[in-house]
């Protein structure tokens, strides 16, 4: 190995950032975007926030972790009523049941003109989504609960909302599968990219930080597998029954979640080599499914990785690099 | 006649001092030269062999007056010429030569400026070799830190804290040490990357408590944030080249401890789950009990959309609610949702039925377990705690005292 080749980050990046790319990309990636918050949105019932009583929201991210582990500057009430637009409830009361209904029908609505019609005029479509969106999603995180397998999907609501490109209502789709790559398309797209890679190799550093490399090794996953279905039985959790054919890897699962964990620090590669997203994609689904084995769901990110397919190239054939 | 001051023109101090002064009034014209910029005076000054660092030099009437003695030169005149009434430099003027120097070393150090050397052209004193200086000076505070309140290997502690004392002294004296580092990085090579990310992983590695860790894996990465931010400036009038900043900006938003900023967040946390087998191990569950004497357990995807397990509960918890508050509004949820319930469906199957997304704590979905607890049926609910060992048998189990029900 050549030890003094250049690997300059700094020139990939722009070079990476800047290739030109399909605005059908694109289009296909906010209609998946949109169709995975509608299932979403359909599967809960945001009313119940309208029972809860309101001295209950506050249990901020400050609020939830020890000292020893988390820095508190940010995930305050401040910071956190600011961004999920829970702010107006410094002036007016929280919404009842009623309310809350139909803010998520409201919701509804906007995502589905998002995927149908495109971002709208002035991106109307796109920005009252997101809002929409992060105060229902609000309601979660004030609660306690700050994953819940949607951070990916709003960075990409994000880069819908603020990034250029040509965008196209559902049945004009077939235009822009005609139009050339162009520049705006392309940075669109790394935006994607870059969501998905900050999010995950920020978890990677933070398994650098939190454990030391011996603690690597030490995570039992397959006995947890093992306890977690025994305690669905006796409890409401569930584990679904494929798991009980990899309790025989016993002992070598210590080996499983470092590579989890390698594979979170390399993840940034995917930005530099577009091409091997489909490997990402299989690691990453075969990864979330695996936390279902624990009783997690996370399934929203099985399928994430499959929003940055390039579904214009695969269709011509044409080469990805 | 005129006065020649050679100063320190980076250090914040020593240049507001010397400015203030006001020698013009006793020499009629002064002539500041700063000992950073320019290389003609630095050859000169060398030549000479005066520790520059130690003191500052006045050429005055062909002789040359340096630390203290520069220092009585300059003060003795401004006091003779006699100062306002209340002036800072009064007030430093009677303070020992010795103690400003201090002070001008501890204003350097502030800065992130190294000291002089009248070797180098460049003293280094870029924003990218401030951060350098920066990074190892936090990095040895936040391993003392550890040391003197947290650490139980003082051994191993003590020697991390005095390798990273030696390496912010090397960095604010030496400019040659700082060039190599900053060269090292320039250079970008795979070796540059192996070597730093080896660094990296000793440092953190020696810092056990999380908190800190995360504090000092910033620290560790500030350099190469300035270094992003050089290239970026220097690059920036080529169009494609200036959105490095946002290399910058994704870097800073992976590595900056504590950042949560709904619904994004700098990573999730590391844990590790240790599992002893030859152990039972204990689990819980909130159970409604019917009039029959039946139980059931209560499934937390009535929960939804929340549904990460305990996590409501702790919120209520937080706001100086009982348990039994909490456990009266699961079953008034329940009896809510019960008219859903009885068609077979879980509330968030309302309307997808079986194809809706789960609950993030993945649950049970199996609705006709409730068959028999309508609301009314229903006379109390409890948190019953369960020792199971690995066959999966119950070995004991516990009930939290039952809330009687009333149905609302």
């Amino acid at each position: 190995m050549n030890f003094t080749k250049k690997f300059d980050v700094y020139d990939e990046f722009s070079k990476s950032y800047n290739r030109l790319g399909f605005d059908f990309n694109i289009n296909v990636t906010r209609i998946l975007v949109c169709v995975f918050l509608l299932w979403k949105l359909l599967s809960r019932n945001f009313d119940f926030y309208g029972y809860i009583p309101d001295d209950v929201f506050g249990h901020y991210t400050v609020d939830m972790y020890p000292i020893t582990t988390y820095i508190r500057w940010t995930g305050t009430q401040l910071v956190t009523d600011i961004f999920t637009m829970h702010w107006v409830h410094w002036f007016i009361e929280r919404p009842g049941p009623e309310l809350m209904k139909f803010i998520q029908n409201m919701s509804i609505v906007s995502v589905s003109l998002l995927a149908i019609f495109g971002r709208g005029p002035k991106r109307i479509f796109a920005f009252l989504s997101y809002l929409l969106l992060i105060y229902l999603w609000g309601n979660i995180f004030l609660l306690g609960q700050e994953v819940d397998s949607i951070s990916l999907y709003f960075g990409m609501l994000l880069v819908i909302c603020f990034c250029n490109y040509e965008d196209k209502p559902i049945w004009r789709i077939g235009s822009s599968f005609l139009a050339k790559k162009n520049i705006d398309a392309g940075r669109t797209i790394s935006w994607f990219y870059l969501i998905l890679v900050a999010y995950y190799f920020a978890s990677g550093l933070r398994k650098l930080t939190d454990l030391s490399l011996v603690e690597w090794f030490k995570y039992d996953l397959i006995w947890e597998v093992e306890q977690t279905m025994l305690t669905a039985n006796i409890t409401s959790l569930n584990v679904p029954n494929v798991f009980e054919h990899i309790l025989f890897i016993d002992k070598w699962g210590l080996f499983l979640p470092p590579l989890v964990y390698l594979s979170h620090i390399f993840v940034p590669l995917v930005f530099f080599k577009r091409s091997k997203v489909v490997y990402f994609f299989l690691f990453y689904a075969a990864f979330h499914f695996m936390t279902f084995g624990v009783g997690i769901s996370f399934t929203g990110y099985i399928v994430v990785w499959g929003c940055l397919f390039h579904y214009r190239e695969w269709l011509t054939r044409e080469v990805v690099k | 006649m005129a006065i020649d001051i050679y100063f320190d023109g980076d250090c914040y101090f020593c240049d507001n001092f010397v400015k203030k002064l006001e020698l013009e009034r006793v020499y009629g014209k002064v002539n500041l030269y700063s000992l950073r910029d320019d290389i003609s005076v630095k050859n000169k000054i060398q030549r000479l062999g005066f520790n520059v660092n130690n003191g500052f030099l006045v050429h005055y009437n062909k002789n040359w007056y340096w630390g203290d003695e520069a220092y009585k030169i300059v003060n003795l005149n401004t006091h003779k010429k006699g100062f306002k009434n209340f002036n800072i430099n009064k007030i430093i003027s009677k303070i020992p030569y010795k103690f400003l120097v201090l002070g001008r070393y501890i204003t350097l150090v502030v800065q992130g400026i190294g000291l002089i050397d009248l070797t180098h052209k460049d003293n280094e004193n870029s924003i990218f070799a401030k951060s350098i200086r920066f990074s190892l000076l936090f990095l040895f505070f936040i391993s003392f830190f550890q040391l003197v309140f947290l650490s139980n290997n003082i051994k191993e502690g003590g020697f991390l804290s005095l390798f990273l004392i030696y390496l912010s002294y090397l960095s604010y004296s030496n400019v040659r040490f700082l060039k190599k580092i900053k060269n090292y990085f320039y250079s970008q090579s795979i070796k540059f990357w192996l070597g730093y990310i080896s660094f990296i992983l000793i440092i953190l590695n020696a810092i056990p408590t999380i908190s800190l860790s995360r504090i000092s894996l910033f620290f560790l990465t500030l350099p190469l944030i300035f270094y992003f931010y050089e290239r970026y400036k220097s690059e920036k009038n080529n169009r494609n080249s200036k959105i490095g900043i946002f290399l910058m900006c994704i870097l800073l938003f992976c590595t900056i401890p504590g950042l949560h900023i709904a619904p994004f967040f700098s990573g999730i946390s590391g844990w590790y789950v240790q599992v002893d087998k030859s152990k039972n191990f204990t689990t819980a569950a909130y159970v409604l009990t019917n009039n029959n004497y039946e139980k059931v357990v209560l499934n937390h995807a009535l929960l939804e959309p929340g549904t990460q397990l305990g996590r409501l509960e702790g919120a209520w918890h937080n706001s100086g609610r009982s348990k039994e508050d909490f456990m009266q509004f699961l079953f008034d949820n329940y009896s809510r949702l019960y008219p859903i319930i009885k068609t077979g469906k879980l509330s968030h199957q309302r309307v997808l039925g079986s194809l809706a997304y789960p609950a993030h704590s993945f649950s049970d979905t199996d609705a006709s377990i409730y068959k028999n607890f309508a609301p009314e049926n229903i006379i109390s609910i409890t948190e019953t705690y369960y020792e199971v060992d690995w066959d999966g048998v119950i070995a004991s189990q516990k009930d939290y005292p039952p809330l009687n029900l009333k149905v609302k």
